[in-house]
Parts: structure tokens; sequence; C-alpha cells
């Protein structure tokens, strides 16, 4: 495994320093955000910290697909495609990278989130009588994990249809666009079908807080995975076949 | 392609054949095209390269080299035929037997001297530390210098340092010397002379720097619009047109 971890460490490597600036960008976001608690209604910060959220699915699907075109437009491709590994080294690395970029993105907002609800007050307060610390956590991982696995089905999108376009050498990009549409039909569809034979997952109980005029109510949600898990799956399979391609099929 | 020269190697009959190959030949390709958009680069080339030779793979921008190298590389698939290395289809397996220099800067710039050469050393077996030491020595390579901060003709150093320091079988050299001022040239050719391994080795150098090659080459190709114009033996070429190597090329392309 030494070959796969210099690949995944010199990803690491080109990753840092573009991840620690939006880290930093983050991070200051976040502390001026949580110092506003009391200034500003409570709920206006977590409104802004939403935003944040929502920003970090489309970063992730641009991390993807530039850390291989990175590969292509500084020529590194001629080294990586000389080295004797499978194909999956490659992007597997790449994902892996990508990745654990988004769990600290998703972990430094998650923790804000819980700062502002624990913290906040004002408009935003729980009653713990309505729903208690350790399980309000354990929500937030579980939204936290679940979201991480869908970002994880749309990077293996961006990244096999990115690889897939590579085939040709002309519209390149109009090919890709339309391979992500296609490729997240197949996922989509394939999770559809899958789902029946998944269905003896454990659905996973989520709570959702409701802010109401006067009152403050929680639900419990119970959601089913086993399309979640059949999306992974096909999608995994997609994974394979774009580091095949990869190994077997893209020139240079 | 002059039509002495085309006619000739007609002639000869070993079209085909680069050297004596005794049934051991290391690449094979049978009536291989390549083809892109527009352009054919490659057409029904038929060649066999024994273990052990010094190839020079001569030709005109546009003639097919860095094709003829990638498709041995495994950088390339064949449109029509079949490329052979140690009897195998260019894949996997083969990459370990393939040291292979591209014309392009692919070493990551960000990478130091030394970072670099340890990064690639992680992926093959026949990776020899000690003779990646004495390139660096003998090149005057910084070790903790940036690949990007360094000239190009230092970077060329490097990525022939990187191929060099593998025991391959077959090693490929895509324009060597492309873009190197002279005296950094003659230390390259320096290299290649005290680092080939005569009995075990064999070395593919596409190049139009033919005057300072000319000496490393056992055998030729000469290519000309995707098609072997000519091959051979150096001496048994130099002795059928009475010409020299640099004469010959000249010839062909034009």
């Amino acid at each position: 495994m030494r070959p796969f971890l210099q690949l995944t460490l010199k990803e690491a490597r080109q990753a840092l320093g573009t991840a620690l600036v939006f880290t930093g960008i983050l991070l200051a976001a976040l502390l001026y955000l949580i110092s506003r608690l009391g200034i500003w209604p409570t709920g206006l910060v977590a409104l802004f910290i939403s935003l944040l959220m929502g920003f970090v699915p489309f970063w992730a699907l641009w991390r993807t697909y530039y850390s291989l075109r990175q590969e292509w437009t500084g020529d590194h491709m001629y080294l990586l495609l000389s080295l004797p590994v499978p194909g999956w080294y490659i992007t597997g690395s790449k994902l892996i990278v990508a990745l654990l970029e988004m769990l600290l993105y998703t972990a430094l907002l998650s923790g804000a989130a819980l700062v502002v609800f624990f913290a906040g007050g004002g408009d935003l307060y729980v009653p713990s009588s309505l729903i208690s610390e350790p399980v309000f956590i354990a929500t937030t991982l579980r939204v936290a994990l679940l979201s991480l696995a869908v970002l994880f089905i749309g990077m293996i999108v961006v990244q096999f249809s990115h690889l897939a376009s590579r085939l040709v050498s002309r519209f390149r990009g109009p090919l890709m666009i339309a391979l992500v549409l296609v490729s997240t039909w197949v996922v989509t569809r394939g999770a559809g079908l899958l789902a029946p034979i998944l269905s003896w997952l454990p659905e996973v109980p989520v709570h959702s807080i409701e802010f109401h005029d006067d009152f403050v109510s929680v639900a419990t949600v119970y959601l089913g995975i086993a399309p979640l898990a059949g999306a992974l799956i096909v999608s995994l399979g997609l994974f394979w076949l774009g580091s095949y391609l990869l190994e077997r099929d893209v020139e240079l | 392609m002059p039509k002495g020269v085309s006619s000739a190697a007609r002639r000869t009959g070993d079209a085909g054949t680069v050297g004596s190959t005794d049934g051991r030949s290391l690449i094979r390709f049978d009536h291989v095209s390549k083809s892109f958009p527009g352009a054919d680069a490659l057409k029904d080339v038929t060649v066999e390269i024994p273990k052990g030779r010094v190839v020079g793979l001569l030709g005109p921008n546009g003639s097919g080299k860095s094709t003829f190298l990638k498709l041995i590389a495994g950088l390339h698939r064949p449109t029509r035929g079949e490329v052979f290395v140690a009897g195998e289809p260019p894949g996997r397996r083969t990459k370990e037997l393939v040291a292979y220099l591209p014309e392009v800067d692919h070493i990551y710039p960000w990478m130091t001297v030394e970072r670099s050469l340890n990064f690639l050393s992680a992926f093959y077996k026949d990776w020899d530390g000690a003779k990646a030491e004495r390139l660096l020595d003998f090149f005057k390579l910084p070790r903790r210098h940036k690949v990007g901060k360094l000239s190009k003709g230092m970077r060329g150093k490097l990525r022939l340092t990187a191929v060099l320091a593998r025991s391959a079988p077959v090693v490929l050299l895509d324009e060597p010397l492309s873009g190197i001022d002279p005296p950094s040239r003659v230390s390259i050719v320096d290299a290649l002379v005290r680092e080939f391994d005569a009995g075990e080795q064999t070395i593919i150098i596409s190049t139009h720097e033919v005057l300072e090659t000319e000496s490393l080459f056992d055998s030729l190709i000469f290519l000309h619009q995707g098609r072997i114009a000519l091959q051979g033996d150096v001496d048994t070429l130099r002795q059928r047109y009475g010409a020299s190597v640099q004469d010959l090329f000249k010839e062909v392309i034009q």
C-alpha cells in the first residue's frame, strides 16, 4: 500500500494551500457570526451559517473536478499514467483527500451550528425538556454524515464524468455536463431499483426542530437509508468504471 | 522521403527488424496504425526491437515519434494492429518494465528535487537509490530546491535522473535534449553512456539532435509521415548508403 499512501500524501500536499485558505476564511466567518450572538437575532446568525453550509457542496464538486483537471493542465498525468498502479489508486487518493477536506468543513460548520443552538438562546432557544443535548448532538452528527454521503456520491459523479469526457478530444465541456446529468439519472434510477433489496437497513432517527410564533416543537423523523445506500452502491460502480477508463482508455 | 533511400530500404528485405532479434524481441509493433481526429500519426508500422539495443528514433516534427513511444509506454492505444512489450500488450504490468521520459515537464513543480525522487521511488521495484544519488551529484542538481525553481536544463536533467535511476529493461526518451544548452547536452549524453546497462536494457531515443546522439545508437528507425522510411543497424546503414546518420537523417526529412 506504499504507492497508494504516497499518492494520498501527494494529493493532501497539493490540496493543502487551497484548503488552508478556505479553512481560514470559513473560520473567520464563523467566529465573526458567533461573536454576533446576542447582538444580531440568533435566527439571522443561524441563517448565515446555513448559507455557508450551502456553499460546501459546490466547493466539493469543484475541488473534485479541479484536482483531476490540474493533472492535465500541468502535464502531470504523464507521470501518473506511467506509474504501474491500478487506476483506482489515482482516483481513490483524490476522492479520499477531497472527502477529508469536506469532513473538516462540515465539522467546523456543524460545530458552529451547535454553538449557536446551545449558546444562542433568544429566539432559537430549545427547552431541554424537549430535546436533550446528547440527542441533539447525535442528530447533528447523523445529518452531517448523511450529507457527506450525498456529497460523496456527487463527487464520484463529477469525477467519473470528467474522466469519461477525456475519451474524446473535442467538446469535452458539453460532454462532461451531459455525462453529469446522465450519471446522476443512473445513480437515482439505480438507487430506486436497489432500495427494496436494501430495505432491511435500519432507519435513522433525526429530530426536526420547528420554531413557531410562541412555542417550539420537536418531531422525530425516521429516514430510510436504503435509497441512499443504493445510490452509494451505484456510484461505487461509477467510481470503478472511471478508474478503469483512466487506467485503460484515457490517452495523453 | 528520397527515392534512393526508400527503394533501397525496401530492397534490403529487413524492414520490420531493428538489429538481430534471435527470437528475443522485447518490443514488437504488428501492423500498428494510430489515428487522431484529422490526422494519422502512424500508418501500418511493423517493427521488432530486440533486447540490449540503443535505438535512435529519428524523423521530422509530426512524423509519429512521440506517438510511437507513447504506444510502448501504454499512454496511447493502437487504432489498428498490436503492440507488445515483453510479449504483453502495454498495461499496468509492462509499466513496471518501461521507464518513460516524456517531452513535457511532468514532475510536480512544488516538490523539491529530493522529494520528487523519493515520491517516484515508492512505485518502482527496480528503483536504485544509489544510482539516483550518483546522478544527482553528476548533474549537480540541488536536492532541496523546488522543481519549479529550476532552469529548463536542470528540469531536463532531473527528469532524466528519474528515468535512469531505474534499472528498467526498456527506457524511452522523448527528445531528451530538446531546449537544453550544448554543455548540458554533453552531460546528458555522458550520463546515458555511463548508466546504460548494455546487457539488460533497451533504450529508444527520439531526437532531432542527431549529431550529439549519433555515437550512442546501435540501430535506427527513421519515421516519415507516420511510416517507417528506413531502419536497421547503424553500421549496416552507413555502409549501405555511404553516408553518416546525420546525412541520412537530412535525406529522409527532405
